[in-house]
């Protein structure tokens, strides 16, 4: 009794996605920890050793508003002269779990502040109501950009769906190495 | 002695004079002797244990604290409250040379300016108090780890430390407790 049914029902599935193929988004596999990464001016920190000079960055400048902006690597760097996030005090933090430094060439215009850097092609960004957005992942949700201070550092997420509200795709913290009054929502 | 203006020279300075600690015995009783507890625990259990910082200086804070609400026009350096052992003069006579001095000094220290950092360095805090301790705590596998009733709790590792409840459970045994922002930071109260 229980093998008829279950004949039908994968008969009927096969012959459904044969003849009324899926058309929602499919996810593509994107690999946030490797092509996403956290800026302080132009120096991106990133878990990903293999970012050649020239490589594409598109940075979200997490203003308000928040911009786009096109930038390239420029080269890896170790060097709290080159990277605030690696002078002494933070840098063994900073360091810590995997992180490389790199700098990176922005227009002259919009060389300081924090933002989010996306490496590689992209699918095209968008700005709504002073936020930028896209569905880095094509899953048919876009993602949104944020940050807020914690007790001694800055938070950078990533979100598919709106910050806080959606699920979290990506974070990273950067350790600033001294207090100060926290921003971010209370975690659960 | 005559006070020196602001500017870059007071980078110099607190990176020789006003210094953080890293050492466990600078911080303050009780907590000192619980952090060392609690450290000890985790070591003999084969964690890994890189302190960083413990103990912060008041006077450094001092001068973030200043320069940053300066050099942003938040505070006139005619606000800026007078400390003993720092002999800064904030004020050059007139404010755009005010800010410009507060400003190489918020870019010499790499303070976190707005829109994505709104708050000032604070004057006080539990480093600041000696009450507060960042590390960071490795281990493979599970970690058989003694509380400090001496009951062994097995803590699978965590790459996010704040998620890892078990962890701060035992750090609570000992009054070292977790604050689930800060991946490194560790406090008598948790903030």
């Amino acid at each position: 009794m229980s093998r008829i049914p279950l004949t039908f029902t994968l008969f009927t599935a096969t012959a459904c996605s044969a003849l009324t193929p899926d058309l929602s988004p499919q996810p593509q596999l994107f690999e946030f920890r490797s092509r996403v990464g956290w800026l302080e001016d132009t120096c991106l920190a990133i878990n990903n050793p293999h970012l050649a000079a020239g490589a594409n960055v598109t940075v979200v400048r997490l203003g308000t508003p928040q911009s786009i902006i096109a930038a390239k690597v420029l080269k890896r760097t170790t060097s709290g002269d080159e990277c605030k996030a690696l002078i002494e005090g933070r840098r063994d933090a900073n360091l810590r779990h995997g992180a490389f430094f790199y700098l990176v060439a922005v227009p002259s215009a919009h060389t300081s502040g924090m933002g989010i850097g996306i490496v590689g092609e992209l699918p095209a960004l968008s700005i709504d109501n002073g936020m930028v957005r896209g569905d880095l992942d094509g899953d048919g949700r876009d993602e949104f950009f944020s940050t807020c201070m914690t007790s001694e550092g800055l938070n950078f997420a990533v979100w598919s769906g709106e910050p806080y509200d959606g699920k979290l795709s990506w974070s990273a913290y950067y350790y600033l190495d001294y207090d100060v009054h926290p921003t971010c929502p209370e975690p659960d | 002695m005559p006070k020196k203006k602001s500017g870059k020279y007071w980078v110099t300075w607190a990176n020789s004079h006003a210094k953080n600690s890293k050492k466990v015995d600078d911080l303050a009783e009780p907590f000192k002797s619980n952090a060392k507890s609690f450290i000890k625990a985790l070591e003999d259990a084969g964690a890994t244990v890189t302190i960083g910082t413990t103990k912060r200086s008041k006077k450094r804070a001092y001068l973030f604290h200043w320069s940053w609400k300066i050099s942003l026009g938040i505070c006139k350096a005619s606000d800026a409250k007078a400390m003993a052992g720092v002999e800064i003069e904030w004020d050059h006579g007139n404010d755009a040379d005010s800010k410009k001095g507060a400003k190489e000094m918020v870019d010499g220290f790499g303070l976190a300016v707005p829109p994505a950092s709104t708050s000032a360095p604070s004057l006080n805090s539990n480093h600041i108090a000696g009450k507060a301790i960042d590390m960071d705590i490795e281990w493979s596998g599970n970690l058989k780890v003694k509380k400090k009733d001496g009951k062994e709790v097995s803590v699978p590792f965590m790459s996010n430390v704040n998620s890892n409840t078990k962890l701060h459970n035992v750090g609570e045994s000992y009054i070292v407790k977790k604050l689930k922002t800060d991946a490194p930071h560790w406090s008598h109260n948790g903030h």
